[in-house]
């Protein structure tokens, strides 16, 4: 028996046993074998075949059995790695398996963006997880954000670089000079982040959010309300730099506003003129609004329990069960 | 003339707010297109400032919301993404390709010799490398350990190692899966969290490294005897485990831990140490089917009891590493792969291992390469020289720290926290050097070759804070 046929071996003997447990859900033979399927047959939808490479960048979850299992099936040959590796360590892999495609958490989705143009070879980008994290605190971040129809670009790569680039100049017109921009989606500063952005789709339309970092940004006290994996926090608490860190002061935020508003008008030729949301846009908003607080109720509550349990990592030292 | 775009500024908004104003916006636009009133939307830029601090989250991130508001952070949560709802651009859902996929799939013939993985793994040279893995090595990885792990189709598997390692992959994803077992999953270890998993879900066959056995260990000392899980297998990989550590650990979960040996080279396990005549120290004796010998430089077998270098031979051994012909001939000869790790067999058959031929450093189970740290190293601008290798911080544990040894050009000065902070931006964490030494002049050979056991020894006695956390 070889590893495209196990799943479906059990499937057939033990239909109803379990064959993974996760989070208190019990995931059956046959269910497993059926989500296997149905990964194969997307990836084959993709174009995915034969002894193509698919990389896999995800700790011990279902999707993890499912991609692995449907590489098999397929015949492809699955590229497990370690979650904790960072660009340079990520874009080897890629490179030299070849990957057509990855499968990762969504949280990944702007590592790989960053290295991105160099690897050809890497057409679809598969996520899964919702552990997507924005920090924000008053005295240290700015956001900006773009709404925009996608035809305001050549494409994505074309968006990715004028956002970029409109408000590298923007900020160096503050008066940082050695401020530059990584491919698709962080401003840096030697090699520290001054900025990350990231590009969401909704039909016609892109999202563009960027969170610019203004002043000293301390993320420690955030992890003592939110628990994400290591590899996920790791990749949060990154050398970061700011403009006040830059310039050595602080800047207003007139000065910040003047000069990001100047370097849009400038490099896409128009003209920004201070709005309100109009009335429906309004609607929408108090909808949004209502929505994110709402999950928090609901999941804070399920989730509590679990969040006890798992506490203790915070506290280095007295809680921790090793000294 | 230009166009005219929007611009929303408000620096008095809160964390929903960064969610909801774009969202909004652009639902607005999407909707205008039906009602004909896409002019009243126009392209729009927001720049906003919150005026208190706050936690934009996604729907599985654990959120503790008393916490939250004792320190004053306001919390929101991104709605559980939908068909409808804005995603990376140009990436794909792996929910949503499931959802319109089909749930039958005739899989594709695959025979032994075909690749199933490719294990990136570190060596001496740098840059990780792909450890080719076939179908047959890994079907051979679930025979031989039957010796080791004899199961019924109610005992279920725990690993604590990430399955894209090949102790969890191809000893727990695969096993089970070959057995018909169920596998609980941990994707987040805590001890403690851990324990309770165990109880909840019945686990009987556990697969951890060391440090890990340790840990559980502990957290059982704060439960009462009543409440500890009863255990079945116990395997144990990456480092020999002091034998009083079994027997203590038999006493509390009342399964032996039965240590493996085997890299990923050989898709996992190829010995054990067996739990009934446990050698303490030795990676013990080769599982069936299984040939492991000591030999000399020249690949000739030494004596028993005499050092060499060990190496394997078997149906589990690799094929080689991915588009690396000089290397694979250097690590596999005539079907021999050679491990780097230098030992010898005992007169039962039992193997230990003395030493590293290879400049290795092994760290949580995962190998590290002395060379990739270096390389990076070197590029800092300050620097002019660097050597790394790994230190244990007493003579009897396994553990290596890292430690990096840095001459800097002339003239410069720099900081440990500088070092290491270049060294966080593009390696993985637990990569990065433990601690860094300034020093003069490297030690290297008449041929100019570094000498890093003299490094190594001159380090034997510092002790180092404990900064990695499991």
């Amino acid at each position: 028996m070889n590893l495209s046929q196990m799943v479906e071996h059990w499937a057939k003997e033990r239909a109803k046993n379990t064959a993974l447990v996760y989070e208190g859900r019990e995931i059956s033979f046959r269910d497993l074998d059926k989500s296997i399927n149905r990964v194969a047959n997307g990836l084959k939808n993709l174009g995915i075949k034969k002894d193509d490479t698919v990389a896999v960048m995800l700790p011990n979850i279902p999707e993890f059995v499912y991609t692995f299992y449907a590489c098999q099936k397929l015949g492809a040959v699955a590229v497990p790695f370690n979650t904790m590796y960072k660009g340079r360590e990520i874009s080897h892999i890629l490179k030299d398996s070849g990957a057509r495609a990855i499968v990762c958490l969504t949280n990944f989705v702007p590592l790989i963006n960053e290295i991105k143009s160099e690897l050809p070879e890497l057409e679809h980008i598969i996520t899964t997880g919702e552990r997507t994290l924005t920090l924000a605190d008053p005295d240290s971040t700015i956001f900006i954000q773009f709404v925009l129809l996608k035809n305001t670009f050549e494409n994505l790569d074309d968006a990715y670089r004028k956002v970029g680039e409109t408000i590298t100049e923007g900020i160096r017109n503050l008066g940082i000079k050695g401020v530059w921009y990584r491919h698709r989606g962080s401003l840096r500063i030697g090699g520290k982040k001054l900025a990350g952005f990231y590009v969401s789709e909704v039909e016609e339309i892109y999202i563009i959010n960027m969170l610019c970092f203004t002043s000293k940004f301390e993320p420690t006290d955030f992890f003592n309300v939110i628990w994400v994996p290591p590899e996920v926090k790791d990749k949060i608490l990154e050398p970061l730099t700011s403009i006040e860190e830059e310039l050595g002061r602080k800047p207003t935020d007139e000065e910040l506003r003047n000069a990001i508003t100047a370097s849009i008008e400038k490099s896409f030729n128009v003209q920004l003129k201070q709005g309100e949301m109009t009335r429906e846009e309004k609607f929408g908003y108090v909808k949004q609004r209502s929505l994110a607080f709402r999950a928090v109720k609901r999941s804070s509550e399920s989730k509590k329990s679990v969040f006890s349990k798992v506490k203790g990592l915070f506290s280095k030292g007295k809680h921790s069960p090793v000294k | 003339m230009p166009n005219e775009w929007r611009l929303i500024y408000n620096t008095e908004t809160d964390i929903a707010d960064i969610l909801a104003m774009p969202a909004a916006v652009a639902e607005g636009r999407i909707a205008g297109r039906y009602i004909m009133a896409a002019k009243a939307t126009p392209d729009t830029v927001i720049i906003q400032k919150v005026k208190k601090r706050g936690i934009l989250a996604g729907a599985e991130v654990t959120i503790d919301r008393e916490e939250a508001e004792k320190r004053g952070i306001d919390v929101a949560v991104q709605p559980k993404a939908g068909r409808a709802s804005t995603r990376p651009a140009e990436t794909i859902s792996l929910q949503e390709m499931m959802l319109k996929s089909s749930d039958s799939f005739e899989a594709e013939e695959r025979s032994d010799d075909d690749l199933a993985a490719l294990i990136y793994t570190s060596g001496t040279t740098g840059l990780p490398k792909g450890v080719m893995l076939t179908q047959g090595n890994f079907r051979n990885e679930c025979e031989v350990t039957e010796i080791a792990i004899k199961t019924e189709p109610q005992d279920r598997f725990a690993s604590l190692v990430p399955f894209f390692h090949v102790f969890g992959l191809a000893d727990v994803c695969v096993l089970s899966m070959y057995r018909g077992n169920a596998s609980v999953l941990i994707p987040q270890y805590t001890p403690r969290k851990f324990i309770q998993t165990m109880i909840d879900t019945g686990v009987t066959v556990v697969l951890a490294i060391p440090t890990q056995y340790l840990h559980l260990m502990m957290a059982a000392k704060r439960r009462k005897p009543e409440e500890i899980p009863k255990l079945k297998f116990c395997i144990s990989g990456a480092a020999p485990l002091p034998l009083k550590v079994i027997e203590a650990f038999k006493e509390i979960f009342c399964a032996s831990i039965i240590e493996g040996y085997g890299m990923t080279e050989s898709t996992s396990a190829v010995a054990v140490n067996p739990p009934e005549r446990i050698k303490e120290g030795s990676i013990g004796i080769p599982c069936p089917g299984i040939e492991m010998k000591v030999v000399d430089d020249e690949g000739k077998e030494v004596e028993t009891g005499k050092t060499g270098e060990i190496v394997i031979k078997g149906d589990v051994v690799s094929k080689g590493y991915y588009n690396l012909p000089e290397e694979t001939n250097e690590t596999f000869k005539d079907g021999w792969l050679h491990s780097g790790d230098i030992g010898y067999k005992d007169e039962d058959g039992y193997f230990f291992i003395t030493d590293r031929k290879k400049d290795i450093i092994i760290k949580g189970g995962f190998n590290i390469s002395p060379k990739e740290i270096e390389d990076l190293l070197s590029q800092h601008p300050k620097v002019r020289e660097a050597a790394v290798v790994g230190l244990k911080e007493k003579e009897k544990e396994k553990k290596e720290k890292i430690k990096a040894f840095i001459v800097l050009s002339e003239g410069e000065s720099a900081t440990q926290e500088e070092i290491l902070e270049f060294c966080r931006k593009t390696l993985a964490t637990y990569k990065t050097p433990d601690n860094v030494e300034f020093i003069q002049v490297l030690p290297k050979s008449a041929t100019g070759k570094l000498l890093r056991k003299e490094l190594k020894g001159e380090f034997k006695d510092q002790r180092l804070i404990e900064r990695e956390e499991s």
